[in-house]
Parts: C-alpha cells; structure tokens; sequence
C-alpha cells in the first residue's frame, strides 16, 4: 500500500527548567515512536492525557520539531528540507483543532478564513470566491455565511469552517485533533459524520487524535494506543477494540462508562495514575499500574512487536 | 460596535469623549473662538474677568481666555504627535520580543525594565535638560518615556494571542513571521492597546504641563497650559484666576483622556460583552 | 408514602441579560430520596448546572430565581435567611465541582482547607488536633495515600484526580445528605474517571448520602444513577428509572441523544445525529422546545402547554403519546 506518512523513531522532549539556576529537566513527551499512515485511511489515536498524542500531531503538522527521529510525508523529511520544497509539502498537510472557538481568527470573514490557506501556499487559484463557495457548501453550509464573522457561528458550524479550511488546498493528509471533544454529543455526531462522508468522497487521509474510544471507533480504520509517550498497541480497530491485547488497552476499554445499565463495569478499574514524563518508570512504563505485572517488566522495555498479520502489541506476556 | 453604540453603553465614555471634542473644536478654530490675539501685551495687567475678558487678564496684559483657546493647540499637538512617535517605536519593539521570545524577548524585555524604572516625569525632565529646552525636544522626550509603556503592553498580549489556536494554525499552514505577525498577531492584540494610548495621552497632557510648567518645553511667548499656569502662580493671590483657568483645563484634559480609556476598557472586555 | 428528601417544585431561574431574559430553569420539579442517586442530563445550555446552583442558592449574577419551590427536610431553602442557607451548604448539601484544578485554593495546604470545612460546621470550637485527626480519616477513606505525610501538602503537590478525591472529602467531611457533583469527571482522564465513579458508590453505600450527579455524559449516568433526569433548553423533558430511560426512552430528544453517542462496544455505519442546533435561549421556540428539531413534530407541539405521559413515574413531555 501507498504510505503517506512514516515516522521513524520519533522523540519529542520539551525543555523545563524548575527555577533560575537548577538544571534543566526534559519532559518526554513522545520517546520513541515509529508508525505508518498509508493513502486513503484514517488512522485514530488514542490516548489519555499527557501521552503525548497532541504533540504527535504537531509534530506531523509541522509545528514542533523533534529532538530525533524523522517524519517522511510523500517520501521527504519534513524537518530537513527548505525553501520552496519545504513550503510546497506544508500545503499538502492541514490540521483542524480541538476548540473551534479559538482556531479561527475572530477578526476575519470566512471567506478570508477558508481561502487563507491557498494564499499563503501562493497557490494561483483563478477564482478565490468560487472556491469559498465551493468549500462552505462542501461542509454544509451557505454562501451566505461567506460574509460573516466567527462569533456568529455556533461551535458545531464554526468546526465546519474549520474542515472547509483544511480541504482548501487538496491536502494528502489532514490531522484532526480532537475535533469533536469541545461540542455536546449531538452536534458531535453531525461533525464525525460530516469527516466520514468527507472522507469517502475525497478518498482522504487522516490522523485522527481522541480520547474517545467510541469517536475512534466510529471514524478510524486503524488505531495506535498511547502510554506516557509510547505506542503500547496497534491494530485494525475492531479487532483492537473487541479483544484488546496489551494490559493497558484492556483497562482503558474497560473504564470507559457505555450508556447501558446491562453493561455496568464488573472488572475492578486500573489503579494509580500515569507516570512523571520527566522520569518515566524503567521497563515497561505501565508496570506499576499492571495488574499482569512480573519482575522482568521493571527492567526489559518492550517493543513494539507483530504478533499477526496487522496486530503489534509492546508487552512481554505476547 | 459602532462609536455612538459605546457611548450609549457607557455614560463616563460619552461624557469623557464629548470633553475631548469640545477642546479639539477650541484648537481647531482657535482663530474664531479666541477674541483677541493671545500674544499681543494689548491690555491693563492683571485686569480680573469681566464681560470683555471673560477670564481676565494676565501679568504682562494678554488676554487669558484667548490664550487658553490658542494652548488646546500646543496640548494635543504634543500629546497626538508624541503618543505617536512612542506607538511608533513601542510597537515593533513589543511585536518582536512577545513574538520571538527566547533571548530577543529577554533582551528587549530587560531594556524595557530598565526603562520603566524610572517614573516617567524624571525621564521627560532628563531628556529635555539634556536635550536643551524646546517644544520638539519636549515630544521626543515624551516619546522616548512612552516607548516602553507601549512595548510592554504589545508584548503581554502578543504572548497571549500567540498561543490562540488560530495563529498555530496559520503556522501549521507554513505562513512565516512577518505574515502571522502583521495578519493576526497584531490586530488581535490591539484592544489593550487602545486603552493604553488613550491613557498615554492623559499622562502626556500632564506631562506635557509639567515640562512646560518648568520651561522645558514651548518657549514664551508661545500659549500653553503649564507656562500659564506656572505664571499663574506667582499671582496666586493677586490674580488667581491665571492659575485656576489653565488648571482646570489641564484636569478637563486628563479626565477626557482617562474617561475615554476606562470606557475603552470596559467596552472591549469580551467578560463584559457577553451579557 | 413517606415525604422524599427533597422535593423541587417548578423552579424557575432566570438571568436578566441586555438582550433580553434567559430561562435557564424553566418549570423544573423532580424529587430525590434518601440514598438515591439521581442523573440530570443534557447538553451545555440545557439548564443542568444552573437547577443544581440553584438549590444551594449560588445562581450567578445577573441570574435570579424568580419561583418555585425547594422543599428539603420539610422547609423550603427559597424562604430561608442566608444566615440559614450558609448552615445548609456544605454541611447538609454539598457540592463538587467541575474543575478540581481550581477549585482548592493554592496557598493553603489540604489538610487546612479540608479542616476548615469541618471546624466552620462544627458545634462549639474543637481542638485543631481533633479536626486533623478527621481530615486524616476522611483523606484516606477517599483513597489518598500516605495521608499522615501528605496532610500539610499544598493543592499544586497532588494530581487531578488526587485533587478531585481530596474534593470529594471536603464535600462529604460533614456527612452531607445530598451530594451535589456537578460534572465531577469531565477534567479528568477515562482511567481516573472511572476511580472516581468507583469512590462516589462506595461512598454511597457507606454514608447512604443521595447523590445528584450532574453529567453529559450518559455513559456516566448509567454507571451510577438510579433515575435520571433528561433536559432541553431549561425544561425537563423526560423523568424515569435508569432502565426505562436507557431500554425505553419515551422522549423523542432521549431516543435520539442516545444514538448518537459513539459506541465503544458496537461498529455503527451512521450515527444517527440531531439535526439543527439547541435553540437561542432568549427566543426559545414555543410550546415543545424541542419540536424545531424534532421529526415527529406536529402543529400540537408549538403549542402551549404539552401532553405530559405519565406511566408510574415515567414520565415525558411530549405530544406523541396524547391519546
């Protein structure tokens, strides 16, 4: 299959330093992340916070560089070429945020909003009006609201614009990160099926961010599982979701509250919270909280390896 | 929101922007308002106001009103030209420290501190006993005390709308910095902005007084407010409507200004629109 | 029958804005009993927290209750003094917040704020020492460990849901009837979520305290709740046991607000998604609030006032089931 994105060993450490004179400290924020996005699928994941998911897509998008590692997008190293190469990949890539309420500057007209980013990949397009028209429609809006202001949409229309913005350029990948937490359930539902359709229809490629296991779900066809700034689990969503492999996958599922009072949660819930990202656990970084735990998980850090044709778990049991 | 929109919002800006017109008209046309010429020693000194000077006359016979009409010119100018020059030169300065952050910011932001240390009277005074006394070494000095009140605003905001979604992803677009600057940063940063100018200009009005209360700034026989006020003094007893005049225009003056910055600050903040 | 704990009769809550008047809580009653815990859901703007504000009596400005009645333990909390509403909040009705990240105040160590929680309802003034050795208990009752070192901790020292169970044992330190948690989980992560979920049964089974649990979440509600309460736009739009609501949804809006949450345990090709969005609450729409969106909707529901189905408690405000 066709691969849009490969990211090779991917670290991204922030730098923090405590007070004046003390020593910095690194927050490792992703630590070692390889994984694939191949044409036309929609890759979801998942994580909670702090598992470094957000700083994933960022770093996709362009706007955080690595401390090592590479990202290949349509075959270039996003952070090593220039100029005019490095500008025309960054066209190829659009990203669409968590809060609509803050990811549209308040001060233009959307049909600045959705075109801008044509105008600032220079691409020559003969009619910039037609184009906005033919976004907003394409998300399900009118040409009439090409005139106004952000504050005069709702955050479900304002999400809308936001994936108008994204598609302005024929991207090959979008990065969706959390489009839908900041809406209520309802509008939420119109804005996933609104990317699904749009996603059919344009045969497009995306990384999806969630927390939700139900959104990834709905939206993805494969899924990577994040832990304090590893990928624990990946695999065809279904599979993944009906039989999760690794310790961590299976208490995340299990913790999640489903809308039945039949299927109330027996299993007793993961205890503990995720770890320091200064100073992650040794071994397998899930350990303390594990209740599969053995004495080797403190000291081998396990890989991120095949057990079948699709599936690739990090866990010694496997 | 449309101007008379505001005012019908808040009653102190409609009161502080109707001042500020009133005295702009004054120096606007001075030359029909004031009845006689402010520089001509036409008259009986220290003449007390009556129906032919309405606010009397001062030691040297120049009539009070018509030099008080002709001194709106010599304040505003100076305070417009001087807030000017500060915005001129704060906001670049502000745009790229918030912006760049990082050692630029630390730098910029140190001579900023260094700066503001000094109460902004001291630094006027310096500058002009440096520079030697005049009205256009009064503005620069102005200018130069502002620049850093400017700068710091500009940057405290350009650190806050930086981080807004919307400018991270006119970067993930790949837009460089002078684009995200000029096309959202800065327009978005502009509402503290606006209220610190018009603050600005209140302060520049007294400074402006100040200086030209201790000769610092326009030199006789020009008209102005706090040389006539200064002249004033000396008659405190004799003649005091030479001083009370100015004075209280010079208050009316700072009270529009500060009026207008304090609806200014109420009418943008977003917490308060809302409702 | 015995009379509930507490007993809301057509509360209605207004804010007075410039553009004009907001129904926040328009009409609401429902009863809660000993030891049950209740769920009011609904979207943001559906007048959740402020039905929940307003039994404490804390409706923001410019917000106002303008009617109704709070019947707890026999007297109604609108007629109280504030002097006695102070006696009532935090002693027998407490309250959780969203946000657990400011809602400690960060210069005051835990063990001091929980203390003080305690010691402001106290009869007479007991020895400090007494008080810690409370706060200690309750501490680690609500599952923090290492209490005895962590008592003269300070907020920013400890972790959200840390900080969201020391919340829990501010609000319980006086053995509250009614806990009031209004969205407790939603800052915090699915695993922790479900420790505090976990926490609030235990309590319950222990104190016997009513829970009302303020949500969006379904998938919450039905983790917990023994009834729930559906809103739209101010109103409660459907009232049932936890079972009848989630396997028989009467209400047009439930049905519908329960298909389209994404589901972690089935594959769905569409959801099914609400067209539209909730009303402008200045304007609301009349009659059902909810018929602008609503497929069924007929000429009845524009019209005031709407059938109310009432089968043993179940009940719905809809037109359809007018016979």
């Amino acid at each position: 299959m066709d691969k849009v994105v490969r990211v090779d060993n991917l670290k991204v450490y922030y730098e923090r330093r405590k007070g004046f004179l003390s020593k910095p400290q690194y927050i490792k924020a992703v630590d070692g992340v390889t994984f694939d996005i191949y044409r036309g699928e929609v890759l979801g994941l998942v994580g909670e916070s702090g598992s470094g998911k957000t700083t994933i897509g960022k770093a996709l998008a362009g706007i955080v560089r690595p401390t090592s590692g590479r990202v290949i997008i349509l075959g270039k190293d996003l952070y090593s070429i220039r100029g005019q190469e490095a500008k025309k990949l960054r066209t190829k890539i659009q990203m669409i945020f968590q809060n609509p309420f803050s990811s549209l500057d308040p001060r233009m007209r959307i049909k600045d909003i959705v075109t801008e980013p044509l105008k600032i990949a220079g691409m020559k397009v003969a009619d910039l009006d037609s184009r906005a028209r033919e976004l907003i429609e394409m998300v399900g809006l009118s040409r009439e609201h090409l005139n106004r202001f952000p504050h005069q949409f709702s955050g479900g229309q304002r999400q809308r614009i936001a994936i108008a913005r994204a598609l302005s350029t024929n991207p090959e990948l979008i990065i969706a990160d959390e489009p839908t937490s900041a809406l209520d359930v309802s509008i939420q539902a119109q804005i996933l099926n609104l990317m699904k359709e749009l996603k059919d229809k344009l045969d497009l490629t995306m990384l999806f961010i969630s927390h939700d296991i139900g959104v990834i779900r709905y939206i993805s066809d494969r899924v990577l599982v994040m832990y304090a700034g590893k990928i624990v689990e990946s695999g065809e969503k279904t599979r993944l979701i009906d039989e999760p492999l690794h310790p961590y996958t299976k208490g995340l599922l299990d913790a999640v509250p489903v809308p039945d009072p039949s299927k109330r949660r027996v299993n007793p819930v993961v205890p503990g919270e995720p770890p320091d990202p200064v100073n992650p656990p040794s071994g397998c970084r899930f350990h303390p909280r594990c209740p599969y735990a053995k004495e080797e998980c403190k000291r081998i850090e396990p890989e991120l390896k095949s057990v079948d044709d699709d599936r690739k778990v990090a866990c010694i049991l496997y | 929101m449309k101007i008379w929109e505001m005012m019908i919002e808040s009653k102190l800006f409609a009161i502080g922007l109707l001042i500020l017109i009133a005295i702009t008209l004054m120096a606007i046309f001075a030359d029909y308002i004031a009845p006689y010429d402010p520089i001509a020693q036409d008259f009986k000194p220290k003449l007390p106001p009556s129906p032919k000077h309405w606010l009397g006359t001062d030691e040297l016979g120049r009539d009070v009103f018509s030099r008080l009409v002709y001194g709106s010119r010599i304040t505003l100018y100076v305070a417009f030209v001087s807030v000017s020059i500060a915005c001129l030169l704060g906001i670049p300065i502000g745009l790229i420290a918030g912006y760049y952050g990082g050692k630029v910011d630390k730098v910029l932001n140190f001579l900023i501190d260094l700066m503001l240390s000094f109460p902004a009277i001291i630094l006027t005074i310096l500058i002009t006993g440096m520079l030697g006394p005049s009205l256009t070494n009064a503005m620069i000095a102005i200018s130069i005390a502002f620049a850093p009140r400017i700068a710091r605003i500009v940057r405290g905001q350009v650190l806050s709308v930086k981080e807004e979604d919307y400018v991270v992803a006119v970067k993930a677009m790949g837009a460089g910095g002078f684009y995200t600057m000029t096309k959202h940063v800065f327009p978005n940063s502009m509402a503290p902005l606006l209220v610190q100018v018009t603050l600005s200009l209140g302060t520049a009005v007294l400074v402006e007084s100040a200086l030209a209360f201790l000769g610092l700034s326009a030199q006789p026989p020009t008209p102005s407010w706090g040389d006539m006020l200064n002249r004033g003094r000396r008659y405190i007893y004799s003649a005091p409507w030479m001083l009370t005049a100015p004075g209280i225009m010079i208050t009316l003056a700072v009270l529009a200004f500060n009026l207008i910055g304090d609806g200014l600050r109420d009418l943008l903040d977003p917490r308060l629109r809302r409702l | 029958m015995t009379h509930p704990l507490l007993d809301v009769r057509n509360l209605k809550t207004y804010f007075y804005l410039r553009r004009g008047v907001v129904k926040a809580v328009d009409g609401v009653s429902f009863r809660l009993n000993r030891g049950e815990a209740l769920g009011i859901v609904g979207e943001s703007g559906s007048g959740k927290t402020m039905t929940a504000l307003s039994i404490l009596r804390l409706v923001p400005y410019p917000g106002k209750i303008v009617g109704g009645e709070i019947i707890f333990k026999g007297r109604d909390l609108l007629k109280l003094t504030e002097k006695e509403m102070r006696h009532i909040r935090g002693k027998e009705i407490s309250l959780i917040f969203q946000d657990p990240q400011n809602s400690l105040n960060p210069v005051f160590t835990v063990g001091w704020q929980v203390g003080e929680a305690i010691e402001l309802h106290s009869e007479g003034k007991p020895l400090w020492d007494r008080i810690i050795e409370k706060v200690i208990n309750i501490l680690r009752g609500v599952g923090i460990p290492r209490v005895e070192d962590r008592v003269n901790d300070y907020p920013h020292e400890f972790s959200g849901g840390q900080k969201q169970r020391i919340m829990i044992g501010m609000s319980i330190s006086n053995n509250p009837d009614i806990i009031i948690a209004d969205e407790p989980t939603t800052a915090l992560d699915v695993t922790i979520q479900a420790q505090i979920i976990d926490l609030l049964k235990d309590l319950r089974s222990r104190y016997n305290s009513s829970i009302i649990l303020i949500a969006h979440n379904m998938g919450l509600v039905s983790e917990l709740c023994d009834n729930v309460a559906v809103m739209y736009a101010g109103r409660i739009v459907e009232y049932g046991s936890i079972e009848e609501i989630f396997n028989d949804p009467l209400h047009p809006y439930t049905r519908m607000l329960l298909r389209c949450i994404p589901r972690t345990d089935i594959d769905v090709d569409k959801l099914e998604s609400i067209p539209g969005e909730p009303p402008d609450p200045v304007n609301p729409p009349s009659g059902c609030r909810f018929h602008p969106r609503c497929p069924y909707a007929k000429e009845e529901c524009k019209r005031d006032p709407i059938y109310i189905e009432n089968i043993d408690g179940h009940m719905a405000v809809c037109e359809l089931y007018r016979r």
